[in-house]
């Protein structure tokens, strides 16, 4: 397989410095505007009435009284919207609005009005009359045969009509490997619902001009397939529909590319012909915007007892709600189980079921998070069961650079695995692991645990969607403008991909403007999802900005006769390598008669990359807690990430994206869980009281130890490290908490009642 | 029902007619136009609608405007001094402690109300005085490390 980049990169001036971030003085003096900042001329705001029933047919709706009330410019119903739906749902469609209701909160009508409180109160005014269906909340329930149905339209197929989807895979064969075992060891994991909490809500706007041209701004995380999803289902051509992401957005985690509510906005506005705001509020935002899958996992894996896998199986039940964005998460989880250790046997069945609950979707480590809860749990039990190190079980079992993984046959380009568990271990102190766990300590024991990971994203197999493009303009003064269809969420794309453009170009970081992700200025680019950006777009970005590089030098060879393999630029200066001091400023070759005469002057160019292959994130954490055993309280002490990031272009905007995803990885480990009633449906918890998100005050010590594996085939060598550090933190505290105590928790989070029952469980 | 209010805001004095049941966050943002403060919950349980009310860090999402007559707030919009940011501010962006920024002014005027009052708190203590103001995105190291920063006397 020919490689299709080779990074031999001289010296990089810019490329892994970390300066300061674009905007962000914006952000610390309160100037930066969020989209609920925003106020159009006449506009009005939006409030959604949403169902109490977790399953109903809707009858009847009258709104007349609420239309009365001074101020209500529009009401719209699934008379409305009925038939519109968000073609990226699949085959899980969520409407615009529907003539019914498949969980409690889901969207039944939708209010304009002069303001707020005003539309609240006409909320009050609307009368729905319900036909109340049974409903089904658990998983297993749903799957069985004479359960209630969540989507009775889809009654036509031959299957429980509850599951969206089986997915089946298989490499070698399964029962062969466990003829072969020494060991057999089973187990069932259960991980729970929870919530993005992005600190700023979902707002959008909508307005529409008297031409049928639709503009729409929106917190998101992609503009284009937005765009794309509203074409389709507001039946326009694309080019009418301008959507625009602000430049601020508080966040996304996943959960701000796929809110319904859009189409319906975008409904409302026309009907009111005027601008119309939604925002949703703390409650919706918990319950109404995608969770992440509650999910069951039964495994059984064979090893010998020398210490190798030899056979692993899965049977996988993912809870995708009432609407999912497609049975992704059912399916894509059997990938892990061949990105991380050599095994020949593999068999892994997913199954994505509705229940009456709320919709589900992507949340950072997406597809990762919760598969790497039972596998890495699975490694423990597994490295117990044969008394064995689990670290060193994980470096004789993991995959090298080299090594062909089964999913694709491809194989593993860079690798700083083995370097994260080394530097990991020696981090945490891993000689001072307990050898046989629960032995030391009286009511409070203390214990180290690991867990490695891998997190697959959509550039596993190079498909037309894995593409980014960029488009750089210089002006005459030798500054530019860098067009980009990715949002920056937060996470300093807008600087990343300013630093990768300066480097390729010998341009001035501070002197490169970066416009992100309006669809009538920008390129078409995914979405900032799936830890893609950097390497997707970025390898745009590196392009342009070199094909810009030889444009100027072409020009300055010409005007300094001097030939172009002799010239290199830097800082907006091109140069002459043999000696200098002999230049021109970038302002200076673009002003120059030779250039602006034939009009040269004004460059752009574009570039379109297609990212060549995998690119694999690695990593390892490692965990110190302390169990208190009479109360099953747990108190992490540290947390170690050790991250194969590939190159960190912004070492340090790179260290905040593994703390902030050791941040939820605690939470998703110890604290979070959106609670669903059993008998009702109701959502039991959606606020910041119960919904209990890490603190300052309760956070561990955090260490992040940056690995560097230059990737060949990315630009620079980067790899995706928005997601990682979430996907292995619950499996490290919770093999920390059986080190500590011999106790087996299956079930997250790790509360403390769930670890005093194990600890019950354990005692017999 | 309107009532009458005079108070001052970031230094200025400023008058406002409000309903019983307007809160101050709302005042803020839409009377004034000062959008710097944040509703992100509306319960105070997040802290991004953070002012310095008299001295003190308050949700304002908690506080009715009504309440407010003859007391000063601060908001982010007013502690820059002389076109210069706020050494807290200068501290958030040199340690790059703000990701989206949306958590960020509340952050910024709960730890300066503490400050102002407690030049010298150990890194527990400010760690305990920021557990009001959530933020999903950084795990709180560098907002904490900036704000120690300028604890120990760093310069900006």
């Amino acid at each position: 397989m020919a490689k299709t980049t080779v990074i031999q990169e001289k010296e990089l001036n810019v490329v892994g410095t970390s300066p300061e971030m674009k905007l962000t003085r914006n952000k610390v003096t309160g100037r930066a505007k969020f989209t609920v900042d925003m106020k159009r001329p006449g506009m009005l705001y939006a409030k959604v009435l949403r169902s109490p029933h977790p399953s109903a047919y809707i009858k009847t709706i009258d709104y007349t009284r609420a239309l009365e009330l001074p101020g209500v410019y529009a009401v719209i119903t699934h008379e409305d919207a009925k038939l519109l739906y968000m073609p990226s749902h699949g085959q899980a469609r969520e409407y615009g609005l529907d003539d019914m209701v498949r969980y409690v909160g889901d969207k039944v009508a939708m209010v304009a009005a002069e303001t707020e409180e005003l539309a609240e109160e006409a909320l009050e005014y609307i009368n729905v009359e319900y036909e109340a269906l049974p409903a089904v909340f658990d998983m297993e329930e749903a799957m069985k045969p004479d359960a209630p149905v969540v989507h009775p339209e889809r009654q036509e197929l031959d299957t429980n009509v509850n599951i969206l989807e089986i997915s089946i895979q298989e490499w070698g064969n399964v029962e062969d490997g466990f003829k072969q075992a020494d060991y057999i060891i089973e187990n069932r994991f259960y991980t729970q619902r929870v919530c993005h909490c992005a600190l700023e809500p979902h707002a959008m706007v909508a307005e529409w001009d008297l031409e049928g041209n639709l503009v729409m701004w929106s917190s998101e995380q992609t503009a284009f397939m937005i765009r794309d999803s509203l074409a389709e289902a507001l039946n326009m051509p694309r080019s009418k529909i301008r959507f625009i992401v602000p430049e601020y957005v508080g966040g996304g985690f996943g959960g701000k590319y796929e809110s319904a509510e859009k189409i319906a906005l975008a409904i409302l506005a026309r009907k009111a012909g005027r601008p119309v705001m939604l925002k949703l509020n703390r409650e919706e935002e918990f319950y109404t915007t995608r969770t992440r899958s509650p999910c069951i996992f039964e495994t059984k894996t064979g090893v010998s007892k020398d210490g190798f896998l030899l056979a692993r199986q899965m049977k996988a039940v993912v809870d995708v709600g009432s609407y999912a964005w497609g049975a992704i998460m059912a399916s894509r989880a059997a990938s892990y189980l061949t990105l991380l250790y050599k095994c020949p046997n593999i068999k892994y069945t997913g199954y994505g079921v509705f229940t009456n609950t709320p919709p589900s979707g992507a949340m950072r480590g997406f597809t990762s998070t919760p598969i790497h809860y039972a596998m890495e749990s699975e490694i423990d039990e597994i490295a117990a069961v044969i008394n064995m190190d689990p670290l060193e079980f994980r470096l004789k079992n993991k995959l090298d650079v080299g090594d062909i993984i089964p999913l694709n046959n491809v194989a593993v380009s860079s690798s700083g695995l083995e370097e994260t568990m080394i530097k990991g271990a020696a981090e945490i102190g891993w000689h001072k692991r307990n050898p046989k766990p629960g032995v030391t300590g009286g009511k409070f024991k203390r214990g180290l645990g690991m867990a490695s990971y891998c997190h697959y994203s959509p550039m596993l197999k190079a498909t037309e969607r894995s593409i980014g493009n960029a488009v750089l303009m210089a002006n005459i003064d030798g500054s530019f403008h860098l067009l980009l269809g990715t949002a920056d969420i937060g996470q300093g794309l807008r600087t990343i991909m300013a630093q990768i453009a300066s480097e390729a170009l010998g341009g001035k970081l501070d002197e490169i403007d970066v416009t992100l992700a309006d669809t009538a200025v920008t390129p078409w680019a995914t979405t900032t999802a799936a830890s893609r950006s950097t390497i997707e777009t970025g390898g745009a970005v590196k392009q342009a900005a070199e094909d810009m590089k030889q444009k100027i030098i072409r020009f300055a060879s010409g005007i300094m006769d001097v030939p172009v393999e002799d010239l290199d630029a830097r800082d907006c200066r091109v140069y002459n390598l043999s000696d200098p001091s002999q230049g021109m400023s970038f302002a200076e070759i673009l002003r120059h008669p030779e250039v602006y005469l034939k009009g040269d002057n004004n460059l752009v160019t574009k570039a379109t990359y297609s990212v060549p292959q995998f690119i694999p994130p690695y990593g390892s954490q490692f965990a110190e807690v302390e169990v208190d055993t009479e109360t099953g309280e747990v108190r992490v002490i540290k947390i170690v990430a050790a991250s194969d990031v590939g190159r960190a272009i912004h070492p340090k905007s790179v260290e905040g994206q593994l703390e902030g995803g050791i941040h939820m990885g605690l939470g998703f480990a110890l604290s979070e869980e959106l609670k669903i009633c059993p008998e009702t449906g109701v959502p039991l918890n959606p606020n910041f009281l119960d919904y209990k998100l890490f603190r300052s005050g309760d956070m561990p010590e955090i260490k992040v130890i940056i690995v560097e594996p230059i990737d060949p085939y990315s630009v620079y060598g980067v790899k995706g490290v928005g997601e990682m550090t979430v996907i292995a933190t619950a499996p490290a505290i919770r093999n920390a908490i059986y080190n500590a105590t011999g106790a087996k928790v299956f079930r997250l989070p790790l509360t403390s009642e769930n670890v005093l029952a194990a600890l019950k469980e354990k005692e017999g | 029902m309107r009532q009458r209010i005079i108070f001052r805001v970031n230094g200025e004095m400023r008058e406002a007619y409000v309903e019983p049941k307007t809160t101050l966050l709302e005042l803020i943002r839409e009377d004034l136009g000062l959008t710097g403060a944040k509703e992100g919950c509306g319960k105070g349980e997040c802290g991004a609608c953070t002012v310095i009310l008299d001295g003190d860090a308050v949700p304002s999402c908690l506080v009715l405007a009504a309440g407010i007559e003859g007391k000063h707030i601060i908001t982010i919009e007013g502690i820059m001094e002389n076109g210069k940011l706020h050494p807290l501010q200068e501290a958030f962006v040199r340690y790059h402690a703000s990701q989206c920024g949306f958590c960020i002014p509340g952050m910024i005027l709960t730890a300066k109300a503490y400050l102002d009052k407690h030049p010298n708190p150990s890194e527990a203590e400010i760690k305990n005085i920021m557990m009001g103001n959530l933020c999903r995105c950084t795990g709180y190291e560098k907002i904490i490390e900036a704000i120690m920063a300028v604890v120990n006397g760093e310069e900006f």
